[in-house]
């Protein structure tokens, strides 16, 4: 047995772990005591951007896969859900996984051309891809109709009450959000996640020391793409209709989402769950605002860039450097506390 | 009996030749000093033996096989490790985990979570660095950060280590210091070849020295017998032979 051991806590980390744990709690019940909805209905487009952001801050602060071309994997899984629920008929709330497992498959042969790509070429890259797939949808035809305005009817819906269908959105919604998060904190806290910050750091010196940088990153660019396409059967679920121009949208599924990771804090997880709060609010207050909330939206995002371009959670690590989900280890000797010598 | 690392005939052109028809051989337990002055291509050298670049022609035979052309993971892998004249650590990751991402990687097959942190603990221990293993790595000095390319690339449990100027830039105590450091690894049992300007550091653990001008081979053998050749004075005193 060796004289040292691992340690990942930190004095904070059993608040984040118990904060957590409320959290989930609270908002599970929320439909008992949340008696007209008004929490409800904002707290499912909340918790599905939650989950979106914790995907993209996987990939892009970590794995150095800087994607514009997420709304790829929304717009598949929102398809496969129609298609899976109208076409074949199986219940819309079993069909989730299905969509979240046709993302991951058409996600590789995606990798195999994207992942040839470097930095801001990836960038572009993926946005090609998406636009492409949502220029194939729309011009489908009667395949898939992504011309027209496709819903999920009465038909594929027939057994649940309106009241039901939100209650089951909402979970699952916040088992996406829920989900991400622990996806994110687990992967970074196992061997994977070694690998992925030494790729942050510097993936030269990574692939040096035997790290399989592709395979890493395929991993997560996987993992990203089935958890984003079971969050777009969700997002249908919750608006119950789509366009291809909707589900392949680059403004609601990739750049909000970016907002939200930058001015939370790309490479956290804590940073997203601040950053998905903070675009709550400013949602809250802009909803009048029209087409003057994506100037404000992007006015903010430009300021933060360059005042705190680590976002809140980095101003936060200024003041305190609090991990509340740790992800690093620690070398301490054994049957103590203090720093090996 | 096959040599540990043979290198043969390997040629490297960036437009002009920078490698020229290098040869070199090392037997398990070897250290092989490399002298010769700036851009004469020992740095290419190097990386060519670590897999960061491929020659244009010759070939690189590790343990008997020839891995002139496996990726650089694969050769960590197979047991070639290198440390880099400008050190590049993880900067955001603690020391520790810095050589806990070599020991749980450089082995190519997966390690017992506690065999990784055994290697991690004596790699840090060996280089001095086991003071400082929950420092982050970005803000160690110049000395913490050269000692901990060694302890990340002993980490991966190399059979030949490859350094390149890990003495450079450091104070006359700090070099004796990582000489002594790199005297015990190569006592320990790992083959060394040492790029190094600083020749009395080198002289401190290598049996043989190889000297470099313009990508080619000049003279190779007992390190004051080279050190004092004609061909080594001329290119690296500016003194024209007698």
């Amino acid at each position: 047995m060796s004289e040292y051991r691992i340690s990942r806590s930190t004095p904070e980390s059993t608040v984040g772990l118990i904060g957590a744990a409320v959290a989930v709690l609270v908002l599970a019940t929320l439909p008992w005591w949340d008696s007209d909805g008004s929490l409800q209905t904002p707290l499912i487009v909340v918790l599905y951007y939650l989950a979106l952001a914790q995907m993209w801050n996987l990939l892009a602060g970590f794995a150095g896969l800087v994607s514009v071309g997420q709304q790829m994997f929304v717009g598949i899984g929102i398809y496969t859900m129609l298609q899976v629920a109208e076409v074949i008929g199986l219940d819309p709330f079993l069909a989730v996984p299905v969509a979240g497992m046709v993302a991951a498959v058409l996600s590789l042969p995606v990798a195999a051309f994207a992942f040839r790509l470097k930095g801001g070429y990836f960038a572009i890259g993926t946005w090609v891809v998406a636009e492409v797939l949502r220029l194939l949808v729309t011009e489908s035809g009667t395949h898939l109709r992504g011309g027209d305005v496709r819903s999920l009817t009465r038909d594929s819906l027939g057994g649940y009450s309106l009241e039901m269908r939100t209650n089951l959105t909402y979970w699952l919604a916040l088992a996406l959000a829920a989900g991400a998060t622990a996806i994110v904190v687990f992967a970074l806290r196992s061997r994977l996640g070694l690998a992925l910050r030494a790729i942050r750091d510097n993936e030269s010196g990574a692939r040096g020391l035997g790290v399989d940088v592709t395979r890493t990153k395929l991993i997560v660019w996987v993992v990203a793409a089935f958890w984003t396409g079971c969050t777009g059967a969700v997002i249908l679920l919750n608006t119950n209709s789509a366009t291809a121009a909707s589900a392949f949208s680059v403004l609601r599924w990739t750049a909000l989402v970016i907002f939200i990771a930058v001015i939370g804090g790309v490479g956290s997880t804590t940073g997203a769950i601040i950053g998905v709060l903070v675009y709550w609010f400013l949602d809250e207050q802009l909803e009048d605002a029209e087409n003057w909330r994506f100037i404000i939206l992007g006015a903010i995002a430009a300021v933060m860039a360059l005042v705190a371009p680590r976002g809140f959670y980095g101003l936060l690590q200024r003041w305190r450097p609090l991990q509340f989900f740790p992800v690093r280890r620690r070398l301490v000797k054994r049957d103590s506390v203090g720093e090996p010598t | 009996m096959v040599a540990l690392l043979e290198v043969a005939g390997l040629t490297k052109s960036f437009g002009v030749k920078v490698v020229d028809d290098l040869s070199l051989t090392a037997e398990a337990g070897d250290a092989v000093g490399i002298v010769g002055p700036n851009g004469a291509g020992k740095t290419t050298m190097l990386n060519l033996i670590a897999g960061d670049l491929v020659p244009d022609a010759g070939e690189v035979v590790f343990e008997g096989v020839n891995v002139t052309r496996m990726a650089a993971g694969k050769r960590c892998h197979a047991g070639i490790a290198r440390t880099s004249q400008i050190p590049r650590p993880f900067e955001q990751m603690s020391v520790f985990e810095n050589v806990l991402t070599g020991a749980v990687f450089g082995a190519g097959t997966p390690l017992a979570p506690d065999v990784a942190l055994d290697i991690a603990v004596d790699s840090l221990r060996r280089t001095g660095m086991l003071g400082v293993a929950n420092t982050r790595a970005g803000a160690l000095p110049l000395l913490g950060r050269k000692r901990l390319e060694l302890a990340r690339a002993l980490a991966t449990q190399p059979s030949v280590l490859l350094l390149d100027e890990i003495a450079g830039g450091l104070t006359e105590g700090e070099v004796v210091e990582l000489a002594e450091t790199i005297r015990r690894i190569r006592a320990d049992g790992t083959t060394i070849v040492w790029i190094e300007h600083i020749v009395h550091a080198l002289l401190a653990v290598v049996d043989r020295i190889m000297a470099m001008s313009f990508g080619q081979k000049i003279a190779e053998g007992d390190p004051a017998t080279v050190m004092n050749s004609p061909q080594v004075q001329e290119v690296y005193m500016g003194m024209a032979p007698e």
